[in-house]
């Protein structure tokens, strides 16, 4: 059959193509990963503010009310959660970029299909006066074969242009910001995280030792501060998750800019196996994080 | 023989090293004042809490209490600042971002134009696996795909 060979070149320069942009595209699905963990962390700094007001606010002397307490913690700790707000756009600015690529990966897929399918119609509804079709299946759909993929590969290099100056040109910028929510993770927030779990494990060792009944008499006495535990211990758990997943955060930031980099480095080359291997490793490690979420 | 630090002694040094900062410090310094002014704090409350009848309560309570706002203070100074220093960064991203979305805007705008080439090189395609009766149909099909192109 004389067409086959003339499908197969078709299939085959598309099919490359598409391989050749799949690294971008799985890079901007990790990438938007990573802004999706740091979300809650831009958050999480008030409300751990907030935990440790409350925390301190048992231990003073005078009235205590719940409610009053919670209004307090929110006020004093209302400048953190503002400068949360500055926070959060660091990671906007990841998932702003990272869905960027994404698009720009995979829009070649479905550019042609309408102008294939518009092609093939207005060619197969010709014919002439006494109703014979001008063009006969197998060669129209012969020629819609190298059709699509001259047309294609024009669209194609295009967008390999634009995606390679996207990468090129943004990787500083994108070093900047994944840098600073590295550092606002791992050193504002973690500090913060901190401060509040020094303050209920001290909390948590004088229940511990105000639990203590010498007598079976004194037991019922002691049940509150005994029930009161668990409490602080689920606390001091959360705090501590949360800690561990600002940490990971900045290893798997690091696996990112790498594989950006890598990414720009081996662009021409097809199915450059290592920028891949390092996008694995980033998703692993992301997913590792959500595993311990998970466990919560 | 070393005597036990009152709340004042606990608090002296921190108050001393948090004062505020000036514009030449870093986000990182500003994060670790913020971690002795923390930190402190929490040493203030817990001779607190362990010495209820200590004579200086009312001294550490103020004291924790300062370095508690300091704490709070420092860090979203420390914000502002990652901030300031990233604003050029975020701008840019966006800015690339924006540009990856006006690029594809205009690929859906000329999706009529590319219709008529797609046309134009199946011509081509009919003049390889055809006759010349065949080339003569394909160009008849890009006279048809014209209206297409346009709408």
């Amino acid at each position: 059959m004389p067409f086959r060979p003339l499908a197969a070149i078709a299939a085959l320069l598309l099919g490359g193509c598409a391989a050749q942009m799949q690294p971008v595209a799985d890079f901007g699905a990790a990438a938007n990963h990573l802004a999706g963990v740091y979300k809650p962390f831009a958050a999480g700094m008030g409300a751990s503010c907030e935990q440790r007001e409350r925390y301190v606010a048992l231990g003073n002397p005078g009235p205590f009310d719940d409610a009053a307490t919670q209004r307090a913690a929110q006020e004093r700790c209302k400048p953190l959660k503002e400068a949360g707000v500055t926070a959060a756009l660091f990671g906007q600015a990841l998932a702003d970029y990272a869905a960027a690529l994404v698009k720009v990966s995979g829009a070649k897929a479905t550019a042609f299909d309408g102008d294939l399918r518009g092609l093939s119609g207005a060619a197969g509804k010709l014919a002439t006066r006494d109703g014979t079709p001008l063009f006969d299946s197998t060669k129209l759909a012969a020629a819609t074969k190298i059709a699509r993929a001259a047309a294609a590969l024009v669209t194609e290099a295009r967008l390999e242009v634009l995606t390679r100056e996207t990468l090129q040109d943004n990787q500083d910028a994108l070093k900047g910001v994944v840098e600073a929510m590295q550092t606002y993770a791992d050193k504002v927030y973690a500090g913060q995280l901190t401060d509040t779990h020094d303050v209920m494990t001290g909390e948590l060792d004088r229940l511990v030792v105000a639990s203590n009944a010498p007598t079976q008499a004194e037991v019922e006495s002691r049940l509150p501060w005994r029930f009161a535990q668990t409490a602080a211990r689920a606390d001091i758990a959360a705090n501590e998750l949360e800690a561990r997943r600002a940490r990971a955060f900045a290893k798997t930031a690091d696996a990112l800019l790498a594989a950006h980099a890598d990414l720009i480095a081996n662009f021409d080359k097809i199915g450059g196996a290592r920028r891949l291997e390092l996008v694995s490793a980033f998703v692993a490690q992301v997913q590792a994080i959500n595993d311990d979420a998970a466990a919560l | 023989m070393p005597t036990t630090p009152t709340a004042a002694d606990i608090a002296a040094a921190a108050d001393a090293t948090t004062a505020a900062p000036s514009a030449s410090d870093t986000v990182d310094a500003l994060a670790d004042l913020a971690d002795l002014a923390g930190h402190t704090s929490t040493l203030l409350f817990d001779y607190r809490r362990n010495n209820p009848t200590a004579s200086d309560i009312a001294q550490a309570l103020n004291l924790e209490q300062t370095l508690d706002q300091r704490a709070i203070d420092l860090r979203v100074q420390a914000v502002k600042l990652l901030g300031a220093n990233a604003a050029d960064a975020l701008a840019q991203l966006k800015d690339a971002s924006q540009k990856v979305d006006d690029f594809l805007t205009d690929e859906k705008k000329i999706e009529g134009r590319l219709v008529l080439a797609s046309a134009v090189v199946g011509l081509a395609g009919a003049a390889l696996v055809g006759d010349a009766g065949g080339i003569l149909a394909a160009v008849v099909a890009v006279h048809a795909a014209l209206p297409d192109a346009k709408v």
